[in-house]
């Protein structure tokens, strides 16, 4: 039965998540007043990269991307979606965040194990960005476990039941705005794609990637997007008791996001951390703050 | 024990030493011999002392006439000087080069150091402090060095100072109650009226304290140690440091003195350790650093004194006039009398593996590190000064302490250093005075773990010191 | 047979044949080496069959009235001195084959022995007294083998036995001060003692014990000498220091805040948060010194200095968890003491390899060394992996328990520092892999090899440990557990692979086992897809153009330098605490000193009669 689950639960997090790197690409398109491409170009990307032959600089650099994909795999299975809930009660919040950390870890390693600067530079300013985006997030999330006493995300979801209005959205407001502001981070989407850079590292830690080791860190984006999107509906919007309606939030919240960075520069490296540690950590303080003091209103 | 041989046969050694022809091998025999005649005697008669006596001299009956107490106090002082000579004797046994009249020099100044601790009479105090000072003049000077002739100088006119001041003390004390007895005194002393018994004990402490190295009487201190040759500054260190110190001792428990001479003299001693410690971990020149230590060390051993730690304070007295004898020794045969700044010091264990490790034991004991002994003394001090509730003197204290860590420390890591290579390979040093400094490194390392024997003189000497009555009536009650 | 006999004679006897140890090493080092070892390993065996008979006395010597050396056995206790001996093993394992490099083996082998003999002296002492001699032994011991590694590290120890001496003499103040009042100084007596003292005595005895206990832990503010000290130590001893020693500084904070009981004694301060507030501060100066040693380690270019801010900012978690004296904290706290002893000596002894191959730990100067130094590599890998708390490794283990008190209790500041000590880390963990292991490869390190199979071993066994400790970490938590019962904390509950947190729970193995079945699906569909083409480091983008530089010097291509120089920037212009230590306390001091010496001790006659009439007036005024 799990097992079925979990299958389940992976393919859809595959599918679903190029479905949405398709979306990406259509409404950016529409934004900037094109046509785009087709919804499902990005599976057809994918086939197309496993097909082709590669380079590769050597184990770790194989070995690196086998393990942020794997971790990412096994990141989502911790997540519940709608009514699948594989792993939901074995690990919590904490357990999915530094479970995440071991896939960039994979990634990182194996882009800097090819020897070219250019990935380094990526990774550092992964890295660099990362230290912004998360820390406004994890303050959030530490007033949120305080307040639900629990740092289950399953948990979480569920005390939501009940109404729209029982959503955390609305009864932590500005805990849900930070959140939704760290998930760019997360997620590499403007303004926080610098890492990515395509114009000033050549792609950054990209660079080095052809055939399947770019398919499989597509894979690994697409599941990195779900997995955090996932995280978001379960925590914020309640997530859902349906699958189907599970997946609509998700595809509503990133559509949203998509729409907001696509109209947005990215930053320089230094500017994220400073812009991460200023009106995001503030105002994650003062939710926290908000939410130890009186509890969730 | 008769404590007659203890100043006799070294003055009689000294005269004969005059009229004998000046040969190296005899200064050095009969300085030999009778170092170790009175030290095995000294040790021998302090295991075997029951009660204080008193030993009239010339047929005087005491209180009219010059008398040498004996008592386990006088005994311990005796022996720690005695052993300090020893070593330096020993030490210097192939290296010194004997001159003209040093062994003559030599004999006289133990004779009257002995005499400082032995006497029983005021007058007699000041005589021999006088030889004993006069000698030293002559022997600090016969290796001459850059500035010796002045920091000697400036000893002497000290000392003539403090010693003048002394006698119009005695005047003073000889003019009210009419003896100079210290037992006999003890008994007068109330005669003297509450103002001028203050003034008139200060006074005599006068050329004590100089002697004891206390602030700010021991100005002249830090050269003599920085300039002379080390193996005149132990003598220095060793043996009139500490009978300084006993003979105040003795007069404080002897004559009572008003609460306000003990604080301040309890601020001076604390004054001398902190100024000490400081100072010395600003000097680059060895032989400066071990002066203002010495110097520092003697503040710790009044400042105890003073704060109800006295038996802590006589151990801790043999552990620094022994930790400190044998530093100065293995500096000067580490360093073969050339220079001792620390730069050029680096390495030097090369050169002579046993002084380095000599002078090693000799620093960590003084500093307070745990298995040697000066940490066993300084826990005990610790220990009594706290219960007397001294707590912020204590804190004082332990600052010292950390800063004298720290340079002895320092030095003993250049020493040690094996980060530069030094010209001249192994340059032993005598194998007498290697055996007799690594023997004397062994017993600092062995008395820090098994303290109880030193521990237990010292006890003893702090009863005898605190049992006036005992004192008193050997030297009155009887003959 | 009374069990202690064999603790005090492990500790006595080898102190009394160090002096035979050093000849030995002087005969034949490696023997020397290996002797250590075995003797680290038969105290391992010895303390092994120790555990649970808690609390039986010992015998002792008298050395001022009612103060004793003794030897005691609790579980926190056997807890850190289980660690300390395994720790001491692979090291000694280690340098049979490192001390070829060092330049004063027999020295270093003899002061090492003294250091091993002052490890269960030290972490089983039954009171104070014995702590503080021990802990004297093993500072001037480390002062010693610090000092020989080069002329820099002669400075650096004597920063390291000033500020060292410094709290061990705080120490030795407090102990005294309890003497006076209590008369005995026996860790259990003074356990139940302590509450009937005021509350005002509580805090002096706490906060000069904190005092010791943070400048040996290495932890904010008083952590500027791990720096160059364990920067410039001999390498395989900064894997002792860094793992081990400043774990002495941890004890006394644990004997502090845990033994002595500090919620009870401080109940009736003023609390924040439910925390009494002298622990609170505590807890903050802990937070801090995470924030501090986390962005002084992204600065640092030579990765030993690197490691060893990150031992400050690791000091740091110790106390802030152990401050925090909850069920959960105290467990997090414990187990976080393993984790960094692991991932220190794991980190300190690969780059020690490194530099065994090298001759260098200086980031810009290396590069791609993953290829020669597999083994090396590895080690250090998995030791960040667990330094940066990331599952499957131990070092997630101990942050998630910390995580559960500082959430539950709502600490914001506390939580807000323990999630940069772990995000932080992340950027300074990666550094030295990204700069020494991967990237280009210097045309002069063409032909490093990996070092010998016995500086491998201890490696593979620190990793091995890691792993296993991640994968089951009640393994560890069960004597952890222990301690907590035994001084009436709640013990963490957890079975076999699930811990159970006041916030959740999670199962160690499932998520190790779910993370290996990603894996192992990633590793199918990429094997499955067709093979890639293995090609050399310099075979790389560079759009176009082939600079001819990079051919002949590779390590113009390797990003190294200021690696993080963005995230510098923008603390570039911080004070620092190092340069005050230093300039305020070193410098101010030495300068008063010489003012006093012009001041009085100048040999002019005259002057020294001013200076007398002065102080007699002085005094005449004062009194």
């Amino acid at each position: 039965m799990k097992i079925l689950e979990s299958a389940a639960v992976i393919i859809t997090g595959i599918v679903f998540g190029l479905f949405l790197l398709g979306v990406q690409r259509k409404l950016v398109a529409r934004v900037q007043r094109r046509y785009g491409p087709p919804i499902w170009q990005q599976f057809i990307d994918v086939a197309k990269l496993f097909s082709k032959s590669s380079i590769s600089h050597g184990f770790v650099f194989d070995m690196g991307v086998m393990m942020a994909l794997g971790g990412t795999i096994a990141t989502l299975l911790f997540v519940p979606i709608g009514k699948l809930q594989v792993l939901s009660m074995s690990g919590d919040f904490i357990v999915v965040v530094y479970l995440m950390a071991v896939a960039s870890l994979g990634m990182a390693m194996s882009a800097v194990n090819s020897g070219n600067p250019n990935a380094s530079i990526g990774v550092m300013r992964a890295l660099t960005q990362m230290f912004g985006y998360e820390l406004p997030y994890l303050m959030v999330m530490m007033g949120m476990m305080f307040a639900y006493r629990t740092s289950s995300i399953l948990g979480m979801a569920q005390v939501q039941q009940g109404g729209i209005l029982n959503w955390n959205l609305f009864r932590v407001p500005i805990g849900a705005i930070v959140v939704f502001i760290s998930m760019f981070g997360i997620s590499g989407k403007k303004p926080f794609d610098t890492p990515i850079a395509p114009a000033e590292i050549a792609s950054g830690p990209m660079v080095e990637y052809s055939g399947k080791f770019l398919g499989s860190l597509t894979l690994m984006h697409a599941l990195v997007i779900f997995v955090d999107i996932s995280i978001f509906v379960n925590v914020f919007l309640g997530g859902a008791s349906n699958y189907w309606f599970f997946l609509l939030k998700v595809l509503a919240v990133f559509s949203l996001m998509v729409l907001i960075s696509s109209v947005i520069p990215r930053f320089r490296v230094e500017q994220v951390v400073t812009f991460s540690w200023k009106w995001p950590l503030f105002f994650a303080v003062i939710q926290s703050v908000i939410l130890v003091a009186m509890g969730v209103r | 024990m008769n404590p007659t041989f203890m100043i006799a046969i070294p003055l009689l050694t000294a005269f004969l030493l005059f009229v004998l022809p000046k040969r190296r091998w005899l200064n050095t025999l009969f300085i030999t011999l009778v170092a170790l005649f009175t030290s095995v005697y000294s040790i021998a008669g302090l295991f075997n002392i029951e009660k204080s006596m008193s030993f009239g001299m010339g047929g005087w009956p005491t209180p009219f006439g010059i008398n040498l107490v004996v008592d386990n106090l006088s005994a311990f002082f005796v022996m720690v000087t005695q052993l300090s000579f020893l070593l330096t004797i020993f030490a210097l046994f192939g290296w010194y080069r004997a001159e003209r009249y040093s062994g003559a020099l030599m004999m006289t100044f133990l004779a009257a150091v002995n005499g400082m601790i032995l006497t029983g009479d005021l007058f007699n105090l000041f005589v021999f402090m006088e030889i004993a000072s006069v000698s030293l003049f002559a022997l600090l000077n016969l290796r001459e060095s850059s500035g010796s002739l002045k920091a000697t100088f400036n000893y002497m006119v000290l000392n003539a100072l403090a010693s003048s001041v002394y006698l119009i003390g005695i005047a003073l004390v000889y003019r009210a109650t009419g003896t100079l007895n210290m037992a006999d005194l003890s008994q007068k002393w109330g005669v003297i009226s509450e103002a001028s018994a203050t003034t008139v004990f200060l006074m005599l402490l006068t050329p004590l304290l100089l002697k004891a190295e206390i602030f700010p009487l021991n100005l002249w201190a830090p050269r003599i140690y920085g300039r002379s040759s080390a193996g005149i500054t132990t003598l220095l260190a060793g043996m009139v440091a500490p009978a300084g110190f006993y003979a105040m001792i003795r007069l404080f428990s002897l004559l009572s003195s008003s609460g306000t001479t003990q604080n301040s003299l309890l601020i001076l001693a604390v004054l001398t350790m902190v100024i000490g410690e400081v100072v010395a971990l600003t000097r680059k020149s060895l032989r400066e650093m071990l002066g203002f230590s010495s110097v520092a060390g003697m503040g710790v051993l009044l400042m105890a004194a003073l704060s109800n730690a006295m038996e802590g304070a006589l151990f801790h007295l043999f552990n620094l006039a022994l930790a400190k004898v044998v530093m100065f020794l293995s500096v000067e045969l580490l360093t073969a009398g050339g220079r001792d700044d620390l730069e050029s010091l680096k390495g030097t264990y090369k050169r002579n593996p046993a002084m380095a490790f000599v002078f090693a034991s000799g620093a960590f004991s003084v500093a307070g590190l745990p298995l040697f002994a000066g940490f066993r003394s300084k826990l005990i001090i610790l220990s009594d000064m706290m219960k007397a509730e001294h707590y912020i003197i204590t804190a004082v204290f332990i600052f010292a302490s950390i800063v004298e860590f720290f340079y002895y420390t320092r030095a003993v890591q250049h020493i040690f250093s094996s980060n530069e290579e030094i010209a001249g390979g192994r340059q032993c040093s005598h194998p007498l005075s290697t055996l007799v400094l690594l023997a004397a490194a062994i017993f600092i390392i062995f008395t820090g773990i098994y303290p109880e024997s030193v521990m237990a003189l010292a006890e003893k000497a702090q009863m005898a010191l605190t049992d006036v009555g005992a004192y008193v009536a050997s030297v009155l009650g009887g003959m | 047979m009374c069990p202690f006999g064999t603790i005090s004679s492990f500790s006595f006897s080898l102190l009394i044949i160090s002096p035979l140890i050093y000849l030995l090493a002087r005969f034949d080092r490696r023997w020397a080496s290996a002797f250590l070892a075995l003797a680290s390993g038969l105290g391992l065996y010895k303390l092994a069959t120790m555990y649970g008979e808690w609390g039986l006395p010992s015998q002792s010597f008298e050395i001022i009235p009612n103060v004793t050396i003794s030897f005691t056995n609790s579980p926190i206790q056997w807890y850190f001195a289980f660690i300390g001996l395994g720790i001491m093993l692979t090291i000694f394992l280690f340098e049979i084959s490192w001390l070829s490099k060092s330049r004063t083996p027999s020295a270093h082998i003899f002061f090492e022995a003294v250091i091993l003999a002052s490890l269960p002296g030290f972490f089983m002492a039954g009171d104070l007294m014995t702590l503080y001699i021990f802990f004297e032994l093993m500072s001037w011991a480390a002062f010693f083998i610090v000092s020989q590694a080069s002329e820099k590290s002669e400075k650096a120890a004597r920063t390291f036995i000033a500020m060292n001496t410094t709290g061990a003499m705080a120490l030795l103040y407090v102990l005294f001060l309890l003497y006076t009042r209590f008369s005995t100084l026996n860790i259990e007596e003074l356990r139940t003692l302590l509450p009937s003292a005021g509350a005002g005595f509580n805090l002096i005895i706490f906060a000069l014990f904190v005092f010791s206990g943070l400048i040996k832990a290495g932890s904010f503010p008083l952590h500027t000498w791990l720096r160059k000290t364990h920067g410039n130590a001999p390498d395989s001893f900064s894997a002792v220091l860094s793992g081990y020693l400043i774990k002495y500084g941890s004890f006394v904070v644990a004997v502090t805040t845990v033994i002595f009981p500090s919620l009870l004694l401080f109940s009736n301060a003023p609390h924040f948060m439910g925390l009494p507030l002298p622990n609170y501060i505590l807890a903050v100066l802990g937070g801090v010194s995470i924030i501090v040693g986390t962005l002084m380690a992204i600065k640092q270019q030579d990765a030993k200095m690197l490691i060893a801010y990150s031992s400050v900012s690791h000091a740091g978690y110790i106390v802030m968890a152990l401050a925090m004296v909850s069920s959960y904290s105290v467990a997090g706290g414990l187990l976080h003491v393993l984790v960094h002893a692991l991932a220190a000596a794991g980190m300190f002894l690969s780059m020690a390899a490194v530099k065994y191959r090298t001759g260098t730990t200086n980031m810009s100067e290396l590069g791609g060394l993953v290829d020669r130094m597999p083994v090396t590599f590895a080690t250090y890998l998995i030791s960040i992996i667990s330094t940066a708390g990331i599952p499957p490794m131990v070092g997630f283990v101990s942050k998630w328990l910390i995580y559960q008190s500082t959430i539950t209790g709502g600490f914001i500041f506390l939580s807000f520092a323990a999630f940069f000590g772990s995000i932080g880390s992340f950027l300074y963990v990666f550094r030295p892999l990204a700069t020494v292991f991967f990237g280009q490869r210097p045309k002069r390190l063409e032909n490093v090899r990996e070092v010998p199979f016995i500086m491998q071993l201890p490696m593979i066994i620190i990793s091995a440990l890691t792993v296993i400790f991640g994968v089951l970490p009640s393994i560890a938590l069960k004597p952890i557990a222990e301690a907590e019962r035994y001084y009436g904390i709640k013990p963490v509950s957890f079975s076999f692979s699930e811990i159970r947190g006041a916030l959740g729970s999670w199962n160690s193995v499932l998520v190790f086992f779910v993370f290996m079945l990603g894996f192992i699906m990633a590793a199918v569909i990429f094997y499955l897809a067709r093979k890639s083409v293995r090609v050399g480091l310099l075979e790389n983008y560079t759009a176009g153009e082939i600079p001819r530089e990079i051919i002949n010097s590779p390590e113009l291509y390797h990003y190294a330098h200021n690696f993080y120089r963005p995230v510098e920037r923008l603390y570039e212009h911080h004070p620092s605490l190092e340069d005050f230590y230093e300039t305020a306390l070193g410098e101010n001091l030495k300068k008063f000193g010489v003012f006093l010496k012009t001041l009085f001790y100048n040999h002019r006659l005259d002057w020294y009669l001013y200076v007398s009439i002065l102080t007699i007036l002085f005094l005449w005024w004062l009194l």
